[in-house]
């Protein structure tokens, strides 16, 4: 999920330029970045919690900017946050590149070691995760492996802290490697020719001709903005009779020849004393994506959260502090205060009367979202941090493959049950252009938010488990046949999966609790201006008399369609700047007995099925443009009323609920 | 054969990935998967979950039919009985 609010605009350049973190996803980037910066960023064990480039201070250099950067499978990026690694590069100035390699899994670590050596930056290879490989048996000989690449390997565990210090000291000194791979001969004339047709950039030629000749795309946009055409035809024309030499790709031919180098290195600094890792974690992740035992896991952990952010968030916890502390306590006596001390009725109205800012906006946001979505964040922070919700993809990868996607496009669903603006960020992490549009349009339409859920499950959960199952069947069939329908609509293959599970981890508490504490923090600081925001239109349409206007105006819908109260059009109306807001009114409804298990379950599948928030329209809108954002917000909103009547009658012809 | 054949719990020795598409190619190979490297097949549905080096990477039955293997010698492979259940 990580958090919605931007990062505090840190512009910290020098001309030395900053130092970046590079490596393969999930290898501990991020944690790495805590620990030179001091600031936090998200930290969970799956790839890709990191889509941004996430900037801070370097503790222990003055006027120094440390990068993290998302993790990167290959040179040339196949995905768009791997492309932002590598745009990074090209456009900034960089002090030294730091390496985040697994210790454990030397032989891919070091392949992306040898292409980011070659680039002319001075470099640093922090071999973390040590205590894993030294768990699994394997031993490695960092100083004979440092001589041979030419610059210094660290040995650290980024969690510990173990070798970070050290790690500062080689950072502080470090210089461009003097490494260099002797490529084919055809490509060495290759490169020789067309190194002086590229524009200088920050990186050696030799290593940017390198991109070029294998066709990445980062590469291609960052060339064209900065030659003329003749140069460009060239370029073009050089690496098409290089490419005519070969009978397979050119990044095939480099690739070769950086396999060749790594294997003869590994077994020079290698040692392996046998795998002593088959234990519980190991046996436990098998049957977590095994064919048959991974439903029961799935079932037992879906019913746990139900339990705990349904039953127990939004039931008992909810009762206690909005029911006991808030109803009975503190807005009776707040009201009483605001009343004594400020007499004039229409101020006193705007804060504590039927739209006020105090007993609608913050009693909402405090009394019934804040416990629901506390639960809800823990749940998810120790799924995260275990490593579980990658091997989501594997069991659900032929349901979305129903869908034209793969189950990798799980992990931006289920981060989608946190946040779906975030979510929307994270399809970057998907490979193709029509994926990561189904994707979002999937999140968009149907994917409920950490509050939307815990207080659909709240208030559904308190008619009937039948009611909760009704709301969910028939927001996953919507998911379904309009992901299926665009699927067809929209041109393109399907991608197949491809996908590394990290390990079963037991979950490290401070983690989760500084996670937790982290994600209820931009709750506070996004949704609660935006429940007041909401609040106050709502205190000004009723008292310049438009609310009883657009009520009345939205009867015919709202009544005659979905057969509900006309007041529920309020909640409609605060539900286009968040469904979640709009949500809690009709909880609240429902609390006062003014629905039936009916109405209550047409209401709040209309409400699911609305645009997530403001904020989520903006986000997509920034990703994939304003068009698609556009046609998105107009397909949806009709389709949620659509949806919601089709489900009023239906259900009010076989007689449930009424 | 191909990786689609092996069954779970055997090795086997990359040859080619010759049935697939370069840029997908690229992307296995950066994961380990190269001609003359050992993975262990750890499952094969409802996708194949091979582990090569630490790393336990899972695609699709139709990149694993792509892929060309040699298998391990039968007489090589120490005889185990495994529970049929894990």
């Amino acid at each position: 999920v990580s958090s919605c609010h931007s990062s505090p605009g840190l512009e910290l350049e020098s001309r030395q330029g900053s130092i970046a973190l590079f490596g393969h996803p999930n290898v501990g980037k991020s944690v790495l970045f805590q620990r030179l910066t001091g600031r936090y960023v998200m930290v969970s064990n799956y790839p890709g919690t990191t889509v941004e480039l996430s900037r801070g201070a370097a503790r222990f250099m003055a006027d120094t900017a440390v990068v993290d950067t998302p993790g990167i499978v290959a040179l040339p990026p196949r995905t768009e946050d791997e492309q932002i690694a590598l745009r990074m590069l090209l456009d900034e100035p960089v002090r030294a590149i730091v390496q985040v390699g697994d210790g454990k899994n030397l032989r891919r670590s070091l392949l992306l070691s040898v292409q980011l050596a070659e680039m002319g930056l001075p470099m640093v290879l922090a071999l973390n995760m040590m205590d894993e490989a030294e768990a699994r048996g394997v031993s490695i000989d960092d100083r004979l492996l440092a001589e041979r690449l030419d610059f210094p390997v660290v040995p650290t565990v980024a969690t510990r802290g173990t070798g970070v210090k050290s790690l500062v000291g080689e950072v502080k000194s470090a210089r461009v490697p003097r490494f260099r791979l002797i490529y084919p001969e055809v490509i060495e004339e290759g490169l020789a020719e067309l190194a002086s047709l590229l524009p200088e950039s920050a990186l050696d030629p030799r290593a940017l001709t390198l991109l070029w000749l294998s066709g990445d795309e980062t590469t291609e946009a960052w060339v064209v903005e900065r030659v003329d055409e003749e140069t460009l035809r060239g370029l073009a024309s050089g690496r098409e009779r290089t490419a005519s030499e070969f009978r397979e790709p050119i990044s095939a031919v480099i690739q070769r020849v950086h396999l060749a180098y790594v294997d003869a290195l590994v077994a020079d600094v290698v040692r392996e004393t046998g795998d002593k890792s088959a234990g519980i974690a190991a046996k436990l992740g098998r049957l977590t994506t095994h064919r048959l035992w991974a439903w029961p896991i799935l079932a037992a952990i879906l019913y746990g959260t139900y339990w705990f952010v349904g039953v127990f968030g939004a039931g008992r916890l909810v009762g206690w502090i909005e029911g006991s502390l808030f109803g009975k306590i503190v807005n009776p006596w707040v009201t009483e205060w605001v009343h004594r001390l400020v007499p004039i009725g229409f101020v006193s109205d705007f804060l504590v009367g039927k739209y006020g800012l105090w007993t609608m906006g913050m009693t909402y946001a405090l009394a019934l979202v804040l416990p629901i979505v506390t639960t809800f964040f823990l749940v998810f922070s120790l799924l995260e941090d275990s490593g579980y919700l990658p091997r989501l993809s594997v069991v659900t990868n032929r349901l979305f493959s129903a869908l034209g996607l793969n189950g990798k496009a799980a992990l931006p669903m289920v981060l989608g049950l946190g946040c779906v603006t975030m979510a929307t960020l994270t399809t970057r992490i998907l490979e193709s252009k029509r994926e990561r549009l189904l994707a979002i349009l999937m999140l968009s339409l149907a994917v409920p938010c950490s509050a939307q859920l815990g207080v659909v499950l709240g208030m559904l959960g308190g008619i009937s488990l039948v009611a909760t199952l009704i709301w969910g069947g028939v927001v996953l069939g919507v998911l379904l046949s309009v992901g299926a329908l665009a699927a067809r609509l929209i041109p393109g293959e399907r991608t197949a999966l491809v996908l590394e599970l990290p390990p079963l981890r037991l979950p490290v508490i401070s983690n989760v609790v500084v996670k937790t504490t982290a994600r209820l923090e931009w709750y506070l600081k996004e949704v609660v201006p935006l429940f007041l925001a909401g609040t106050a239109l709502l205190f000004a349409l009723d008292k310049t008399g438009a609310l009883p206007a657009l009520i009345d105006a939205m009867k015919p819908v709202v009544s005659g369609w979905l057969g509900l109260p006309a007041a529920a059009s309020t909640a409609f109306i605060v539900g286009f700047l968040r469904r979640d807001f709009g949500a809690t009114g009709l909880f609240v409804m429902q609390q006062h007995g003014q629905l039936t298990p009916q109405q209550a379950v047409v209401a709040m599948v209309t409400i699911t099925l609305f645009i997530p928030c403001v904020a989520s329209v903006f986000m997509i809108a920034r990703e994939r443009g304003v068009r698609t954002a556009v046609a998105i917000t107009a397909l949806i909103f009709p389709l949620a009323f659509l949806v919601g009547g089709a489900l009023h009658w239906t259900l009010l012809a076989i007689g449930w609920g009424a | 054969m191909t990786l689609a054949d092996v069954p779970p719990g055997s090795r086997a020795r990359i040859d080619t990935l010759d049935g697939l598409s370069a840029s997908r190619c690229h992307q296995l190979q950066a994961y380990g998967l190269a001609p003359g490297r050992w993975v262990k097949v750890v499952q094969q549905s409802p996708v194949t979950v091979i582990r090569v080096e630490h790393l336990d990477l899972a695609f699709e039955s139709d990149i694993a039919r792509g892929i060309n293997v040699e298998a391990e010698a039968d007489r090589d492979r120490p005889v185990r009985r495994r529970p049929r259940w894990v």
